[in-house]
């Protein structure tokens, strides 16, 4: 591994903000830390930076200890989300800003940003001051800046959350694509599961501080951990109280009851009246509608419990209409824990 | 890689720390040593009797004479007259630049600022030029006004008041979201509902400000009261019969403290207004843009230029008897006028000019450091750091200035050396106007954000080249205004180098009030009329400069 955190800690008075959180990231991999906000994502972010001191733990980078080294003397490259371009100087000037400071020839550096500016696209901008760009041109100036000194790891603090839909998008493959080309390994924080899902090798979803789980987009999603997990990446039916509540339901759900189960909205089927499949099966009445264009969502209610059920393309269903629902028993989920916390 | 993960050892203090902390010594220990002590010598010096024993004796003394009492009420009496027609008048004025669609309002609000680019008794010589015995409304119309006293010292100060007041306010006005006026309206409230219902209230805390705000200017005012009081007596000018007329230290501080108490309780009230100002403001506000309106935009011309009118007449008249022959009896053309035969001459002009330079320089180091330990530090050391930087908001210059005599005439002070130099001219104003440099600063840097350090400290930089590359070049305009707000009010001051100055080191506006005292008061104009020309060309050429840097920014003064 290469960047090593072990047993960080960090607190704020009586708030922990970060509690006793371990972590390995590989070299190349880029990770994305995603939780709401006050989980201590950013807090992590700014310790591996060095701009707060951990009260405990330790942090390695190639197998150097860092916990006492100043964040000026790290060598990595970071982004806000602010952009913080530095208002007094050129853009140029900005990108330059950490050669100069490392007293490098003055060729040398202008000979890197202007190379650095034409992968940011942005050729034509150097002599223009950071206020005559827009967001998105700020924020592709802020990571050439990052990237000039050749740091050693990329920290990027929500980015992308300023800029609007579109350009978010776009940078989202540009910054991706950077970071695939030079091989830099990178931590970025963000509250947008999409984000995290789209860029991330791997994603660290935090809670109040702890790590909820680790692991791929795509282990993330199928197999989330927790609820609070399943339910920050997408939406979850919680099923916990159809286990043993064998009188009012014509079938049980053929699951241990140890566990606390849900299912994707779009895993949960309709089916057509009469055809009755064995196992898993429930009445229910449709109480709102929603059409989003490439899907809809449907809301049931079913004793006391509501589903959502998302499907293709707009529903011929409507408000009132008693369905019969189905939970494939190869689709339900089962968490570690219970999931009484987050609904 | 190894020469970057060079760790620092825990143990060793870090060298950014060391240079926050060299930064708050740097500033703590001035502070204590001109300001603290100072005014902690006159508290005590009001309790020493004049045998040397200590005891409430002063206090006794001063309190039981009716004499006394009477200049209290009359102070009291200046002070709240002043701050009622002040406010209003600059309120209405206010309210026309910000919220009407008259013409010309950039040459309203220039003209209108007029009266603090002179001295603080120039309102005060207008007004005699004008309205005095020998003044042109009684010479020419044959009457017979008296201006000397009370009236005299309300008209004088409501403008010198004027435009602080407006500053203000215009302020408040300005910042206003249109939503909540477009609610109103849809919800069917009239003008007169709108105005007292959103327009109030969202100016509260601005009005609150300009009405304590004038009140402590005009309470702590000393040239206007002593050019035009006559025998109308007020606290300033007590202090100063007491200390200079009667030599009497003590009792003169007694009444230092009793002026203290007004100011301080102005003071309080004003800083809790003001830091609830800003909290009405959203980010996503919409500005509110005039509406065509007339009627209503031609009264407000019509007003805004009576104003105008009267500024200009007041500070255009003494510019005028600069230069006639003998006023009011032959006002032929002459600059004999500038030829100034007593009180040292062009001296005090030049010594002022040196004195506010170097002000301007100290002032800008001192409340720059000041305003960046409190930026950086934590709670405990910022409270204090901000505590004393805003303390001499609430310290009359009369104050300050007795002050100084005690600490720095004292020979066992080893400071005494700087006493009767240009330097504790210098320092003085530094300190005088420290609170509004040191507030100007503080909000240049809290628009800087933290996160310019931390790309910087990532980047590489150390703290000492974050602040020289970036942290001081963003905050240019705001020194360079900072620089000349220091300059003007220690060209214009009057009130706490009153005590400090003496024949061989005079200041301009001390000459200006001199000469007016000997009844040379065409050469007393002349010289207020170089003091407002030298304090103009400073703000046109700080205007210059903004401008050749490219940058737009609201100062401390336009």
């Amino acid at each position: 591994m290469y960047l090593q955190l072990k047993n960080i800690t960090k607190n704020y008075g009586t708030i922990i903000a970060v509690d006793n959180v371990s972590l390995d990231i590989e070299k190349k991999e880029f990770v994305c830390i995603l939780g709401p906000s006050g989980c201590g994502k950013t807090t992590l972010l700014r310790l591996i930076a060095g701009l707060e001191e951990a009260d405990q733990g330790e942090l390695f980078i190639d197998g150097n200890n860092l916990i006492n080294v100043a964040a000026q003397h790290r060598g990595f490259g970071i982004v806000f989300q602010s952009y913080s371009l530095f208002p007094n100087m050129t853009i140029a000037e900005n990108i330059g800003y950490g050669l100069s400071i490392r007293k490098t020839p003055k060729a040398e550096i202008t000979k890197r940003v202007s190379q650095l500016i034409e992968q940011v696209h942005l050729s034509d901008q150097s002599k223009k001051s950071p206020h005559e760009l827009s967001g998105g041109q700020q924020q592709r100036v802020a990571l050439a800046r990052a990237l000039a000194v050749d740091p050693i790891l990329l920290l990027l603090d929500e980015p992308l959350s300023a800029l609007d839909a579109k350009v978010r998008k776009t940078l989202r493959n540009e910054i991706r694509e950077v970071q695939k080309t030079l091989g830099i390994p990178t931590v970025m924080v963000t509250h947008d599961q999409e984000e995290a899902m789209t860029m991330a090798d791997r994603i660290v979803c935090m809670k109040d501080g702890m790590i909820e789980q680790v692991g791929t987009p795509s282990e993330l999603y199928n197999h989330p951990k927790t609820a609070f997990v399943a339910n920050f990446l997408g939406s979850m039916n919680v099923l916990d109280s159809l286990i043993n509540n064998d009188n009012k339901l014509k079938t049980k759900l053929e699951i241990d009851n140890t566990h606390s189960i849900g299912i994707r909205p779009e895993s949960v089927e309709i089916l057509e009246n009469n055809s009755k499949a064995a196992t898993n099966c429930y009445p229910a009445k449709v109480i709102k509608i929603e059409n989003l264009g490439s899907v809809s969502h449907i809301q049931l209610i079913m004793n006391d419990l509501t589903i959502l059920i998302e499907k293709n393309g707009f529903t011929e269903y409507k408000v009132e209409d008693e369905l019969l629902i189905h939970f494939p028993q190869e689709k339900i989920i089962s968490f570690s824990q219970p999931a009484n916390k987050r609904g | 890689m190894s020469a970057i993960l060079t760790p620092t050892k825990k143990s060793k203090i870090h060298p950014d720390k060391l240079l926050l902390g060299f930064l708050s010594l740097f500033v703590i220990i001035p502070l204590l040593i001109f300001l603290v002590f100072p005014i902690v010598i006159v508290l005590l010096k009001s309790f020493q009797i004049g045998d040397g024993s200590w005891g409430l004796g002063n206090y006794t003394t001063t309190l039981s004479e009716s004499h006394f009492w009477t200049v209290v009420a009359n102070s009291l009496n200046v002070a709240i007259t002043v701050t009622i027609i002040s406010v209003s008048l600059a309120f209405v004025f206010a309210y026309a630049i910000q919220r009407s669609k008259m013409p010309g309002k950039r040459v309203f609000s220039l003209l209108a600022m007029l009266p603090i680019f002179a001295p603080s008794l120039v309102q005060a010589l207008g007004l005699i030029f004008l309205l005095g015995r020998n003044g042109v409304v009684n010479r020419w119309l044959e009457l017979d006004i008296e201006i000397y006293g009370f009236w005299g010292i309300v008209i004088a100060d409501v403008i010198y008041a004027f435009p602080q007041a407006f500053l203000l306010l215009s302020a408040a006005l300005a910042v206003a979201d249109s939503r909540p006026y477009e609610a109103a309206r849809m919800l069917g409230a009239n003008k007169r509902q709108i105005f007292f219902d959103v327009t109030l209230p969202s100016i509260k805390f601005g009005l609150i400000s300009s009405i304590f705000l004038v009140f402590t200017v005009t309470i702590t005012d000393f040239g206007n009261a002593m050019v035009i009081g006559g025998n109308y007596s007020v606290l300033a000018t007590e202090i100063y019969n007491q200390v200079s007329g009667q030599m009497n230290f003590n009792l003169g501080s007694v009444i230092a403290i009793i002026l203290l108490i007004p100011v301080i309780i102005a003071f309080i009230i004003e800083r809790v207004a003001g830091s609830k100002q800003h909290a009405l403001i959203s980010d996503n506000a919409d500005p509110l843009v005039p509406k065509k309106n007339a009627l209503f935009n031609s009264a407000m011309f019509l007003f805004s230029s009576i104003i105008c009118s009267l500024i200009l007449l007041v500070i255009g008249i003494v510019v005028y008897a600069s230069f006639v022959k003998l006023w009011p009896y032959n006002m032929s053309f002459t600059l004999k006028n500038y030829n100034f035969d007593s009180q040292g001459g062009y001296e005090p002009l030049i010594t002022s000019i040196v004195v506010s330079l170097i002000a301007a320089v100290m002032g800008v180091i001192m409340v720059i450091s000041s305003a960046y330990v409190v930026n950086k530090s934590k709670s405990f050391i910022r409270d204090i750091f901000n505590f004393f930087s805003i303390l001499p908001a609430a310290i009359p210059g009369m104050v300050l200035g007795l002050a100084y005599i005690f600490f720095f005439n004292e020979p066992a002070n080893p400071l005494n050396f700087i006493y009767g130099t240009i330097f504790i001219l210098a320092i003085n104003n530094v300190y005088h106007y420290h609170a509004q440099g040191f507030l100007t600063a503080t909000t240049s840097l809290q628009q800087i954000s933290a996160n310019f350090d931390e790309t910087s400290a990532c980047l590489g930089a150390n703290l000492f080249t974050t602040i020289k590359r970036v942290t001081l070049p963003i905050m240019l305009p705001a020194i360079l205004s900072i620089g000349v707000f220091f300059f003007m009010r220690s060209m214009v001051t009057l009130s706490a180098v009153i005590f400090l100055v003496s024949p061989s080191v005079n200041m301009a506006a001390v000459s200006v009030m001199l000469l007016d005292d000997a009844g040379n008061t065409t050469q007393a104009a002349a010289f207020s009329t170089l003091i407002i020309l030298i304090v103009l060309t400073a703000l046109i050429l700080m205007n210059l400069l903004l401008k050749l840097f490219k940058v737009k920014t609201r100062s401390l003064i336009s």
